[in-house]
């Protein structure tokens, strides 16, 4: 958790040794962490409580209570380990490739508050914290996508990563506003907990299964405007256009984003909030589309990119779109497995494309990233090679790689998916459909590979490149080996067949912090929402999945091994292969769509908006009106501010007579009254002012609890201000009728004849004549 | 009639002291002289003083006197105070005239 | 002047008065006086007896103490009555409390109230009024004078001899000096009139004279029926309002504003000093050699 911010602008070892160790220090920390007292709670059985750490309360408004707390449960031990391992490489990998950079302090302080706000998105224990890390990398995307923002093309790029991140956010954040919204009312007594550990308690679970809207469950509205937001910032399909342009920041970032921050943010929410889409089919459903529709349109749009880390970009939106489908199917821990496998994979690609475009710049190429203008870097630059070469392997899924575990697991999941409501059949469409991904996956890598390592120089400067430095080849060479073993800790399970412990270990360990199964009715009921396939059919998944993949890899060795054919050349540029081909390098026109429909009509609208709201309501009114009111006011107090202490007396005089004005008006009625002998003089006291100069006084003067008449006038009510009543003991009420609202105040008061006699003993009282007769108006 | 001239009772040393306030304050706004005004501010000190230990009587609380003789302390540091500030007034002006001090406005 | 004079002297033979009233002593009830007074005043709730023993003579020869017992009778009404009993339980007459100052129901006290409260009255109007420094701060001293009268009809002994000592004594003293110093007649008293702010202010203080008056005679004592009579001692056994009284309210929970008022006092003569000691060490500036301010004040004042 200690990420800080290098001084910008600095210079020297200093910053580096500041940022780097930082984040070296947040590994060493979170593996002793994850190590150390969570494992011995996950042996125990606890490893779903976690290690929670509260710091304060943050907001406290009413019964809700938010506080900024921090929870280390086994999947955000997974996270953790991942972000700060390839953050802490990234970090060193960037001291080589951003080291004739003039901003380089400022660099590095960015890509700390990246880091660390993806730990407090990952770390978070409930959602206004994760929020905080939300928000924190999207601002982090911004400043570093932007990083170069002397180019105008660059800064535009970082601009749209955050607004399209903010649109997503918005969705977020109605998402979160209506899971407190849901659950305030529950009996958990902390009035709309956005806590993980509260909104997974059975408790709240009941909230979920209620009818939202439409016959929906609440969960599944909840579940796909949180999605809306993970969308944002996974780079799904409606939203994803911000990520291919992100390729603007430098090569570092590019990697910290695809590989183990931001964009692995959406994955990690849909998974930490397993409970809540375990309990719809229908955002289940809508993730799992949207995931497949996204990996099938990114793996397509791929296919003729031409910029090194727009092929890389794409793959990441589509290999995204695998692990959403992983999380609409119910298979967390396929997700998560993927996740950490392409970190790995991805973070090398990326680095090596880095390494690649380092070399390059460094002859003078002006578009170092264009890979029609390299091939045959495999002799000049072996080591980088080796390890793009691993990590595409990886990522097309051969036999044995990590990505081929990975993408086995979702592949296998997709088709036995069967939670209640599941329609028949989408399940095999899902593996399918990813079938398809995953071939032009492991083509469009090999396409990449080969235009650029294998055949021969096609330029100048491809012909000069030479090996980067070692602080830039040792984190490839690390994160290599991790892309090529790291799959075995996530060996499919077949029935019967004991394996090491090791190989399930991911699945195990995951476990207690995702819910695998269907939330029946509010709690976790029997049936596992990602069913599990018989030995036959995993056996017979497995190996058509390696069979798509080495297909894959063999039909880009077939086009592009000695750099681009004059086959595909042809077919590019004639023909119904023409077509197909524009659209996929335009993107399916996406940009332009977005253009079209909401980024001209915007546009036409703030033009509205500035006219009248910013040039007459703003300008005009609030600006200058406000400035000529406070004139007015001005020329007012001048007279009062003259200098003069006695004038500020007057000032002070009058404000204290104002307040007895004020509280006069309060001041309730009442009556005095005197005793002469057994007689007793009333005398009203209606208030103050022309209201109780002008009211009506009533009285009853015998008890009864009604308004005396009037003993001249029978027909009218005895309306007096001063009444004498001869040789009555008892309860005496006044009524004060207010002459402008007709409101009544009541005056009870119970008189003692006895009271003030100074002679003993009290006279005989006479006899009483009868009670409210001797009385009158005065 | 009577009653309010031979019966006395709380009311009318509230009432006294209310007119006393008001006479101080009267003084305070309307006279010139810096030591009038001082003087009237120390009438409505004492004005405040015999409120205080009119409610003291009335409530059968002793703790009015004590803080009748910290209004008399304070009144006293601030007669020392005012005082000292008319004298340095004097010395640089030539006189104490409030309407002249005006000096707050700038 | 011998207006001030003859209020001075009213005020020490008032002073004198209330110490007379008190002469009894606090004792614990007989039991025959119990029963005695239970029997004529059946709802009696609580006793308290004052007993005054007298040493009595028959034909010029003591004839051992006589007791009087003055009791004090809560009523299950509310209401205190006196009652005057024998030591034997002999009810000898029974006094209700009457509302009336002091405890007392004679028209000489009221008398006393109107003359200082005049005096302090008429001394404030003369304050206000005076061109002359002078007879303005004799004003002054008449009118704290009458107000240390008002404090020992409320049973504030103590506080009444400080007011003499401390205002009618060192303040107005004090100011006598500095009107010494200045030594200049006013030209013109009161601020010139015709100014907006004064008329209102005016009609202010006359709508808050009014209000007051109308609030604070509409002021209800808790508790009627004893309000006005002679309090009683306080539980440490001192007359109320007595030197004894307010020092074990002064140093026992007043202890801590009492400290602060030590640095208070403090501070202001030692601020007292720095302020009105000469600008320049050696030099008396006052007159010569400083800017003409009334001058330069006077053009500021008239600029807009």
């Amino acid at each position: 958790m200690d990420a800080s911010i290098a001084s910008s602008g600095g210079s020297g070892p200093w910053p580096l040794v500041l940022t780097i160790g930082a984040v070296g220090g947040a590994f060493v920390i979170a593996a002793f962490q994850v190590f150390g007292p969570l494992l011995a709670q996950f042996h125990d059985g606890h490893g779903g409580a976690g290690l929670v750490q509260i710091a304060y309360t943050w907001i406290e408004a009413g019964p809700f209570k938010a506080q900024l707390a921090f929870r280390l449960d086994t999947l955000s031990a997974v996270m953790i380990l991942i972000v700060t391992f390839v953050g802490f490489l990234i970090h060193v990998y960037s001291t080589g490739y951003m080291a004739h950079d003039p901003r380089y302090s400022a660099f590095f302080g960015y890509l700390n508050l990246f880091t660390g706000s993806m730990l407090i998105l990952v770390l978070a224990a409930n959602m206004p914290v994760m929020f905080i890390g939300w928000e924190g990398v999207g601002l982090c995307s911004y400043l570093l996508i932007g990083f170069w923002f002397e180019n105008d093309a660059f800064a535009s790029a970082g601009r749209k990563a955050f607004v399209v991140n903010r649109i997503g956010d918005f969705a977020f954040l109605i998402g979160m506003f209506l899971l407190f919204w849901a659950t305030k009312n529950t009996s958990l007594g902390d009035g709309g907990s956005l806590d993980f550990a509260s909104l997974k308690s059975p408790v709240v679970g009941k909230a979920y299964v209620e009818g939202f809207w439409g016959g929906e469950r609440l969960a599944a509205a909840a579940g796909i405007l949180l999605f809306i937001g993970a969308c944002g910032k996974s780079a799904q399909l409606p939203l994803f256009v911000w990520l291919p342009d992100a390729m603007a920041g430098p090569t570092p970032v590019s990697a910290l984003i695809h590989a183990a921050t931001m964009v692995t943010a959406g994955v990690y929410m849909v998974c930490r909030l397993s409970f809540l889409y375990a309990s719809s089919t229908t955002a289940l459903i809508v993730v799992a589309t949207v995931g497949l529709l996204t990996a099938l349109a990114a793996a397509f749009m791929a296919f003729a990119q031409t910029d090194m880390k727009k092929v890389l970009a794409y793959s990441t939106v589509s290999q995204l779109g695998f692990m959403f489908v992983a999380a609409g199917t119910g298979n967390w821990t396929a997700a998560i497995f993927h996740l950490g496998t392409h970190a790995f994979f991805k973070a090398c690609l990326f680095l090596g494309a880095g390494s690649v475009m380092h070399a390059l710049e460094h002859e003078g190429s002006a578009t170092p990233g264009d890979i029609m203008t390299m091939g045959g870097l495999r002799r000049r630059m072996s080591i980088t090679h080796a390890t793009f070469a691993i990590s595409c392997l990886a990522i097309a899924g051969f036999p044995l790689f990590s990505g081929f575990f990975s993408k086995d697991e979702i592949l296998a999941g997709a088709f036995a998916v069967h939670p209640p409501g599941w329609p028949s059949g989408y399940g095999k469409i899902l593996w399918f459909g990813l079938l398809v991904g995953a071939l032009g996956t492991a083509f469009y890598m090999w396409r990449l590979y080969f235009l650029v390592f294998s055949g021969e120089p096609r330029t100048e400067p491809a012909r000069h490149a030479h090996e980067s430095p070692p602080s830039m080849t040792m984190p490839l060479v690390v994160l290599a080996v991790f892309a090529f073993v790291g799959g075995f800790i996530g060996l499919p399970h077949f029935e019967g067949v004991e394996l090491p412990s090791f190989t399930h270990a991911f699945a195990h360990w995951l476990a207690p912090s995702v819910t695998a199964e269907w939330y029946a009715s509010g709690v976790p009921g029997s049936a596992e929402i990602a069913g599990h396939a018989s030995n036959g059919t995993i056996a017979v998944l497995m190996v058509a999945a390696s069979l798509v993949g080495i297909a894959g890899i063999a039909g880009a060795y077939l086009f592009y091994h000695r750099g681009p054919s004059r086959t595909i050349n042809r077919w590019s540029e004639h023909g119904g292969f023409a077509s197909i081909y524009r659209a996929s390098k335009a993107k399916l026109w996406f940009d332009e769509l977005y253009d079209v429909i909401l980024v001209r009509p915007f546009k036409v609208l703030a033009r509205g908006l500035f006219e009248i709201v910013d040039r007459f309501v703003v300008d005009t009114v609030a600006v200058d009106g406000s400035a000529f009111v406070i004139g007015i006011f001005g020329r007012i107090s001048r007279w009062f501010q003259n200098g003069n202490v006695q004038r500020y007396l007057v000032g002070v005089v009058i404000g204290g007579a104002l307040v007895f004005v004020i509280t006069d008006c309060h001041r309730k009625a009442t009556f005095n009254y005197t005793i002469e002998g057994n007689k007793i003089q009333l005398r009203a006291e209606p208030g103050p002012g022309l209201g109780g100069a002008n009211a009506k006084v009533y009285w009853d003067l015998n008890g009864d609890g009604e308004k005396d008449r009037d003993p001249d006038h029978p027909d009218k009510l005895l309306d007096a201000r001063s009444v004498t009543v001869t040789g009555y003991d008892g309860p005496i009420t006044m009524w004060v009728e207010d002459p402008v609202t007709h409101r009544e105040f009541k005056v009870t008061k119970t008189i003692n004849l006895n009271e003030g006699r100074t002679f003993w003993p009290p006279p005989e009282p006479g006899t009483p004549e009868r009670p409210g007769d001797d009385k009158g108006g005065k | 009639m009577s009653d309010v001239v031979w019966n006395i009772g709380y009311g009318h040393f509230l009432v006294l002291a209310a007119v006393l306030f008001l006479i101080g304050v009267a003084g305070v706004l309307l006279r010139r002289n810096a030591l009038i005004v001082l003087m009237s501010v120390e009438l409505m000190l004492n004005a405040a003083n015999v409120t205080l230990l009119a409610f003291s009587r009335m409530w059968g609380d002793l703790s009015a006197h004590t803080f009748a003789l910290i209004v008399i302390a304070v009144a006293a540091a601030e007669a020392a105070v005012g005082l000292a500030i008319v004298v340095a007034v004097f010395r640089g002006r030539r006189n104490v005239d409030v309407d002249r001090l005006t000096t707050l406005r700038h | 002047m011998r207006a001030i004079l003859c209020v001075i002297a009213v005020v020490l033979a008032a002073a004198a008065a209330p110490a007379s009233a008190a002469g009894l002593v606090l004792a614990p009830c007989p039991p025959a006086v119990v029963t005695g007074i239970r029997a004529t005043l059946p709802t009696a709730t609580g006793v308290k007896c004052y007993v005054h023993r007298t040493e009595a003579e028959v034909d010029g020869t003591p004839a051992g103490a006589v007791d009087e017992i003055n009791a004090e009778v809560a009523l299950g009404d509310g209401r205190v009555a006196t009652v005057d009993v024998s030591p034997q339980g002999r009810v000898r007459s029974t006094t209700y409390r009457h509302s009336d100052l002091v405890g007392s129901s004679g028209k000489g006290m009221a008398l006393l109230f109107w003359a200082f409260a005049l005096a302090a009255v008429a001394g404030a109007v003369f304050v206000i009024t005076r061109r002359n420094l002078i007879a303005a701060v004799m004003g002054m001293v008449g009118s704290f004078v009458g107000i240390a009268a008002i404090y020992m009809m409320l049973y504030a002994q103590f506080l009444a001899v400080v007011q003499m000592l401390v205002y009618a004594g060192a303040i107005m003293v004090l100011f006598v000096f500095v009107v010494m110093i200045l030594n200049r007649p006013e030209d013109e008293p009161v601020a010139p009139s015709g100014r907006a702010g004064q008329v209102i202010g005016g009609l202010a203080i006359l709508y808050l004279v009014v209000q007051l008056i109308m609030m604070l005679t509409r002021v209800e004592p808790p508790n009627l029926e004893t309000a006005m009579a002679a309090p009683p001692p306080i539980q440490q056994g001192y007359d109320w309002g007595s030197v004894g009284a307010v020092g074990t309210d002064l140093f026992g929970p007043g202890l801590f504003p009492f400290e602060a008022i030590s640095i208070l006092l403090l501070v202001a003569v030692v601020g007292a000093i720095a302020i009105a000691r000469p600008l320049r060490e050696g030099s008396d500036n006052a007159g010569e050699g400083v800017v003409d301010e009334p001058t330069r004040t006077r053009q500021e004042g008239s600029a807009p």
